[in-house]
């Protein structure tokens, strides 16, 4: 039912005045002492990261903890952008087609598991979802073996084609559970209209999932993002490295040009903040909902 | 018609969704089925990954109970996951609560926005800035406070003294407020109906009451999910530490995903290493089952 909470969530939130607007025994003021000491702490690491990534080796060396003039902000900014850029590049495009990839080969079975009846459906389904209990860890090395043997080392695809199937179980019960909460009549007229199988896969259900689809893709391109043993060992090629493969190494090549360090982190942490401020709304109802209760 | 001959037109009429389906399966067929049964197979042989794998029975999983790194890195991950779950169902709770008791619904979406904006910075960023937070004198980014509160007795080389090393581990992430958990268990809170929250309010339950009597209870379902989640993730994932410390100094920090990849990789031991892989599968599927079983038949509804 992981539709469904969007809309429970609206609806707590408007009997929210009702229920605020009686005293309370904490005031706001002191919630909020507590809040912004939490944000403070929890913030600061990249606090610090932004300030040092403005500044001069000496610079950092003499004022450790305050914001130094003159800035050197496009110096270490350009040196950290020529040697990240690659890796930023390679993520993007591993992550673009691992999405794609991925919303396809999901969407397609969780149509079918939750719009249809046939033969061995269940035992299907079954053998789908048990993966769920079969951590990543335990193919990890088979896995590499497996890749060395088909001649993937080294290319796009020793990533593109395992993150495409790995969290399918996970994805497919979630867009099924909402595939399912669907309406019938909407298939049924869609039907009448002369509609295909196929036809109400994309006509019908794929729109309607916009939201859901946003979410799951934005949590696979964050596990792609964040993905470090598996290019460790697959990509011995530095032209062909994602970006967290790339700092991993990166911090090593810049012995003391800490403001560039800092700023390659910065330059790193970019493409995520711009999706997430596209898709945060979506994301925070879609996280939780999808998670507690499909 | 014959039983048979009824599969048989059922099957042709459905061949299309089969169809649908083929990618899906061929993907985990490939990618998931075929490297997880295989781990299981060479886990009881010797192989070094070059050659043909050898079958020795059980003699990988005996060589594990006598290899005293592999021992050290199970003490290790236990603590490690006792740590884990402990913050995971406090800080994160508590920030929810905090969030949830302001009045003001602008202050409630900004302290929201602010606490989960971490989870933009990549995994292997937030580990490098805490490595370098952790990092020797003069630089190191808790030894600097240190000093300049003048508590110079209390600078350590945090990640390099084999003594400390897996209290720095457990510290790295302070305050521990998990933006994905926090989520969680902030739309629990929202879910639990106005009716409740007025009842207990005209029962004059004081904020302290109504958190303990109504809002922890009606949490159970989170508390739940965010167990496992953690146990499953906490002992597959070795990246942080493999940045961190590496399992270092000496093995002070090892954990058992360190050591399957070290002695994979490092030392050509891939059965060994494979062996490794299925304890902790079992591990896994003990733990998960036991939560079930703990944590069954109390849905609470008020």
């Amino acid at each position: 039912m992981s539709t469904i909470s969007t809309s429970e969530t609206a609806s707590a939130l408007s009997l929210r005045p009702s229920r605020t607007r009686q005293p309370r025994h904490i005031s706001d003021f002191v919630v909020s002492v507590v809040l912004v000491l939490l944000v403070i702490l929890t913030l600061y690491p990249f606090v610090f990261m932004v300030i040092t990534s403005t500044k001069s080796y000496s610079q950092f060396l003499h004022s450790y903890w305050i914001p130094a003039w003159p800035p050197h902000i496009v110096e270490n900014y350009v040196a950290a952008w020529n040697q990240i850029r690659g890796y930023l590049i390679n993520t993007i495009y591993v992550g673009v087609l691992t999405v794609v990839g991925f919303l396809f080969t999901t969407t397609l079975a969780a149509f079918v598991f939750a719009r249809f009846r046939f033969p061995g459906k269940e035992l299907l389904f079954g053998s789908l979802m048990i993966l769920m209990m079969i951590p990543q860890i335990l193919q990890l090395i088979p896995a590499f073996m497996w890749v060395r043997k088909l001649q993937l080392l080294n290319t796009y695809w020793v990533l593109i084609l395992p993150y495409i199937a790995g969290g399918q179980a996970y994805a497919v019960f979630i867009l099924r559970t909402f595939f399912s909460s669907l309406p019938q009549g909407l298939f049924d007229a869609a039907r009448i209209d002369g509609a295909r199988d196929f036809q109400t896969y994309y006509m019908v259900a794929l729109p309607l999932s916009k939201g859901i689809l946003a979410t799951l893709a934005i949590l696979r391109v964050q596990q792609v993002w964040n993905d470090l043993i598996w290019p460790l060992i697959t990509l011995a090629d530095d032209s062909k490295r994602t970006i967290t493969v790339g700092l991993y190494y990166f911090q090593g090549e810049t012995q003391t040009q800490y403001g560039a360090m800092f700023a390659g982190y910065l330059i790193a942490s970019v493409p995520l903040f711009l999706l997430f401020l596209v898709g945060m709304k979506q994301f925070m109802a879609g996280v939780t909902s999808g998670a507690i209760k499909a | 018609m014959n039983p048979a001959q009824n599969l048989w037109s059922e099957l042709r009429k459905s061949w299309h969704l089969y169809l649908f389906l083929a990618p899906t399966f061929a993907f985990i067929l490939i990618f998931r089925y075929y490297p997880a049964g295989s781990a299981v197979f060479h886990a009881f042989t010797r192989w070094n990954g070059a050659g043909i794998a050898t079958w020795v029975g059980l003699e990988n999983f005996q060589t594990l109970l006598t290899d005293f790194i592999f021992v050290a890195s199970l003490k290790n991950i236990g603590i490690i996951l006792a740590a884990a779950l402990v913050k995971v169902l406090i800080f994160p709770m508590l920030a929810a609560e905090f969030i949830f008791n302001l009045r003001s619904e602008r202050g409630q979406y900004w302290y929201r926005f602010l606490l989960i904006l971490p989870i933009v910075v990549p995994g292997i960023v937030v580990t490098l800035v805490w490595r370098f937070i952790m990092g020797p004198r003069p630089l190191g980014v808790l030894n600097a406070l240190l000093e300049l509160l003048g508590l110079t007795e209390w600078q350590h080389a945090w990640l390099a003294d084999p003594k400390i090393a897996l209290i720095a581990v457990l510290l790295v992430g302070f305050p521990w407020i998990d933006a994905i958990a926090m989520l969680i268990y902030y739309a629990g809170l929202q879910n639990i109906s106005g009716d409740v929250l007025d009842a207990s309010k005209i029962d004059g339950a004081s904020i302290w009451e109504r958190v303990m009597r109504v809002d922890l209870p009606l949490l159970f379902g989170q508390f739940k999910l965010l167990i496992i989640i953690t146990t499953i993730f906490t002992l597959q994932n070795f990246g942080g530490m493999l940045v961190l410390t590496n399992g270092g100094p000496g093995y002070a920090t090892m954990v058992p995903g360190l050591w399957m990849y070290q002695r994979a990789f490092l030392a050509d031991r891939f059965g060994y290493a494979s062996a490794i892989g299925v304890v902790l599968l079992v591990a896994m599927l003990t733990l998960t089952w036991i939560n079930n079983k703990l944590l069954k038949e109390t849905d609470v509804t008020y």
